[in-house]
């Protein structure tokens, strides 16, 4: 009793706080890991010259005082608040926490759905094909076409119907198939620490006898004469290409803001959770970018990542060269270890897609209660207890999404994607959260806020926190903007960055102007009132 | 008929800021009923402890604060009122005493604050006194601010409130207690129950669904139109979006992953069996919404007290129908 300083009464809500470890896992959860992985390590192939440990270092540092301040502050400011949209909406103005919303809920969980559907067809059931010692070419079906598109849709279907059996199945689901995603990439990381690049290379090179493929050294020389050249050592320009992939791998952990109702102790919690999420996956990231280079040296982790991303005229392995198909040979093709090691990578991939239905459904349920969608957006299937409408409108929409790229398929779409978020969602979220000790409406809020007092030669390091998350924004669009590699996608998905925050803008005031006809001036869901 | 519209706001949990914005909002929003909802008390009382040459110490959020002049100590009791929590002045002595009274528990509780001892004897007393303070603060407020207006103002106790509440309600002048009766929104006859189904908390006012279950047989047996009758029950009805809350371990622990639904069946069944207009619900912060139940229109406009945000719903009736309704947070 020596330490008491305030009294409560017994009252509903008075709980014990959180484990963080428990907050951290629900961060890591919507990070994906292994599939993460495995698109940076493909990288090498369009990003030569990359230096994968400098952009985990500026990956760590960055969003660690960045985009982690900016949700863990936020969120601890307004726990009960509901993420981004209100956020932006509060501190900004409603259009541009619709505008965010839009663009995060609405759009980019299509394009989501859209990109990393198909994955599993083109990089997940090869990569269980491979491990299990079937030959791919068995699956070469799904990995394009018609066969994509119904691998696409098995995925995008069993999704949906998760979503729409409610949070509590989600939620079983996502335990089971993260702690399997998790379990999957240890695995494959000891597999590739444990083995010396020489004995590898003997493993490979009588492989590659025995099937009659290219052994190491004409994989190098393969890839190198394909390439244009193996760059001797690391580049910035590519450093800077690679700082995309590597952010993802750590950023999304932002979903645990959106939670901060159902967290107690969320002043702690969240934030602290926020910073250890980047922290982990970053480590997972290091870790095997690190044990992959020392088991293919420098040359061969290009080569390698060119033999999985374009392939080679020779090579005539039965399995995709990934790093869960090299650690999978390393132990001469165990099928459980195989099972697990693949495994993780498509359930891993498939909690992307529930979670897009989840995102999109609720956020256009937030629109719709604020008067800014149609009447619909805010039925509760009393069957089900879930938005249903919603779900079923996500999946027509990622329905005709997955169409268009079964037949048009694009991985490096999914850069695009995450660009347009880090503009929309992180880009405005750090601006509100710089401004957030200066503007007046969020006055009161700012007061109460933990964050207060946390200063740095006399600035609050919320606009210290903020100023660095956009400024990382910046760089990271510049990267894109910068890159050959992705030079192809840049006028088209610059239009569509346009047309979508021009839809948020139109959308907004057309139900401004239904809900004024019906008597409703939804202007009111944002009005500040004075306290005294 | 004209348009009814209707701002109804719930659990402000003793935040001076969101009930002084419950007031000014009913003006803003041009409402001509407005309904707040129990819980109106506050959870916390933090001890001002005055020390040695003329400064005082105060732990809010967490947070320890030094104060030294009257202007820091006013924004101090400011600050506190605005999220809800009551404040007293003491000394270390009395503390000592103080701390000796209170029920420990087991590591921190609560997000909001560190080292917080359950009331117990003269915290009860000290807790009693505050509540029974700033509610009646609020009813000089109320009668002051609304006469004239021509908006009917009612309001009722939730399962957190102490008892005393009732009285403190009773005895303004302008605000309506709507608890446990039967009272008339314009052309609507409307019931309210501030009890709740059984919590890990054994709050006031809780009881077994059985219970509930005759209150409100009992309260419906007062209505005569129930196609345009409003139940106004703190408790929202049981699976259903809007009584969605973290699972709790054997020893308060939120689930970050695990929603469990907190609501109550009595109240649901009675919304299923009777199909009033209008269902008018909160106790749980959380689960902000909207849900049909056969006609029966369902809200609960969730609570963020503790931020000084006023969340409320204003409802449009019309010809006995919900005509519309619009979440709105200020």
């Amino acid at each position: 009793m020596a330490n008491v300083e305030v009294f409560a009464r017994k009252a509903s809500g008075l709980t014990r706080e959180a484990g963080m470890l428990d907050t951290t896992y629900f961060a890591i959860m919507n990070n994906a890991v292994p599939v993460s992985i495995w698109f940076v390590l493909g990288a090498y192939s369009w990003l030569p010259g990359a230096n994968l440990s400098l952009a985990c270092l500026i990956t760590l540092l960055f969003v660690c005082f960045g985009f982690s301040m900016v949700w863990g502050m936020l969120g601890g400011s307004m726990p009960r608040s509901g993420g981004s949209y209100v956020y932006n909406s509060r501190i900004i103005h409603p259009i541009i926490g619709l505008g965010v919303s839009f663009c995060n809920g609405g759009f980019v969980m299509i394009a989501w759905i859209w990109v990393l559907a198909p994955w599993v067809g083109e990089a997940g059931l090869p990569i269980m094909a491979g491990c299990l010692g079937i030959d791919p070419a068995s699956v070469e079906w799904a990995t394009s076409g018609i066969g994509l598109y119904l691998v696409s849709t098995v995925v995008n279907l069993s999704a949906f119907f998760v979503a729409l059996a409610g949070m509590r199945i989600f939620f079983t689901v996502q335990k089971v198939f993260v702690t399997w995603s998790l379990l999957g990439t240890i695995i494959a990381g000891v597999i590739i620490t444990v083995t010396s690049h020489e004995s590898f290379v003997a493993l490979w090179n009588n492989y590659a006898a025995e099937m009659g493929s290219l052994d190491f050294n004409a994989v190098i020389q393969g890839a190198s004469a394909e390439m244009g050249g193996i760059p001797e050592t690391w580049n910035w320009s590519s450093t800077l290409g690679i700082l995309l992939p590597v952010t993802w791998v750590a950023i999304y952990g932002y979903i645990i803001a959106f939670i901060g109702g159902e967290v107690k102790s969320p002043r702690k919690n969240i934030f602290r959770a926020n910073i250890l999420n980047v922290v982990v996956c970053i480590f997972f990231l290091m870790w095997l970018g690190l044990a992959y280079k020392k088991l293919l040296g420098w040359e061969g982790l290009h080569a390698f990542s060119w033999l999985q991303e374009e392939g080679l005229e020779g090579y005539a392995f039965p399995f995709d060269v990934t790093y869960i198909g090299v650690a999978s040979m390393i132990v001469g093709f165990n099928k459980i270890l195989g099972f697990i090691m693949a495994g993780a990578f498509i359930v891993a991939d498939w909690l992307w897609i529930a979670f897009s239905y989840i995102a999109f459904s609720r956020a256009a349920f937030a629109w719709g209660m604020d008067g800014l969608g149609p009447k619909w957006f805010t039925d509760i299937s009393p069957k089900y207890n879930q938005p249903a409408k919603l779900l079923v409108t996500v999946l027509i929409l990622s329905q005709i999404a997955l169409t268009q790229y079964a037949w048009n398929p694009e991985v490096l779409g999914s850069i695009s994607v995450e660009v347009l978020q880090l503009i929309s969602v992180f880009g405005f979220t750090a601006i509100s959260l710089m401004i957030f000790p200066y503007v007046k409406k969020s006055k009161h809020i700012w007061d109460a806020s933990p964050y207060k007092d946390w200063k740095f030669a006399g600035i609050p390091l919320a606009t210290i926190s903020g100023f660095v998350a956009l400024a990382y924004v910046l760089i990271l669009v510049y990267s894109y903007y910068i890159q050959e590699a992705f030079a192809f996608m840049h006028t088209y998905w610059t239009a569509i960055y346009i047309i979508v925050w021009g839809a948020a803008i139109i959308w907004y005031f057309v139900f401004k102007q239904i809900r004024m006809s019906e008597g409703i001036d939804i202007t009111l869901a944002f009005k500040e009132i004075p306290p005294e | 008929m004209a348009v009814l519209k209707i701002l109804f706001v719930t659990d402000v949990h003793g935040s001076e800021t969101c009930f002084r914005k419950f007031l000014n909002a009913l003006r803003i929003y041009k409402a001509d009923v407005g309904i707040l909802m129990g819980d109106l008390c506050g959870k916390m009382l933090n001890p001002i402890v005055k020390q040695p040459g003329g400064r005082y110490h105060c732990n809010v959020l967490g947070q320890n604060r030094e104060l030294t002049t009257q202007e820091e100590l006013q924004k101090l009791e400011k600050d506190i009122a605005a999220m809800g929590n009551y404040y007293f002045y003491t000394d270390p002595d009395e503390m000592e005493m103080l701390k000796k009274e209170g029920k420990s528990i087991d590591g921190r509780v609560d997000e909001r604050a560190a080292n917080i001892s359950l009331s117990e004897g003269k915290i009860d007393d000290l807790f009693r006194k505050a509540v029974v303070e700033r509610l009646t603060g609020w009813m000089e407020l109320a009668d002051e601010r609304m006469k004239g207006s021509g908006i009917d103002v009612f309001m009722a106790a939730g399962n957190d409130d102490l008892k005393e509440v009732d009285e403190v309600i009773d005895n303004g002048e302008y605000i309506v207690n709507a608890d446990d009766k039967k009272v008339m929104v314009k052309d609507h006859e409307m019931i309210t129950l501030s009890w709740s189904n059984k919590t890990p908390w054994d709050t006031e006012r809780e009881y077994p669904e059985e219970e509930i279950e005759k209150k409100v047989e009992s309260l419906v047996g007062q209505i005569t139109n129930m196609e345009a009758a409003i139940f106004n029950m703190h408790v929202p009805p049981n699976d259903t979006l809007l009584d969605q809350c973290p699972k709790l371990s054997d020893n308060l622990v939120p689930s970050t992953d695990e929603t469990i639904s907190a609501g109550s069946t009595a109240v649901k069944e009675a919304i299923k069996k009777y199909q009033p207009l209008l269902g008018l619900h909160g106790h749980i912060h959380e689960s902000k919404g909207v849900v049909k139940i056969g006609r029966t229109t369902c809200l609960n406009p969730g609570s963020e007290y503790s931020e000084g945000i006023m969340d409320g719903v204003i409802i449009t009736l019309k010809k006995r129908k919900v005509k519309n309704y619009l979440f709105v947070s200020g």
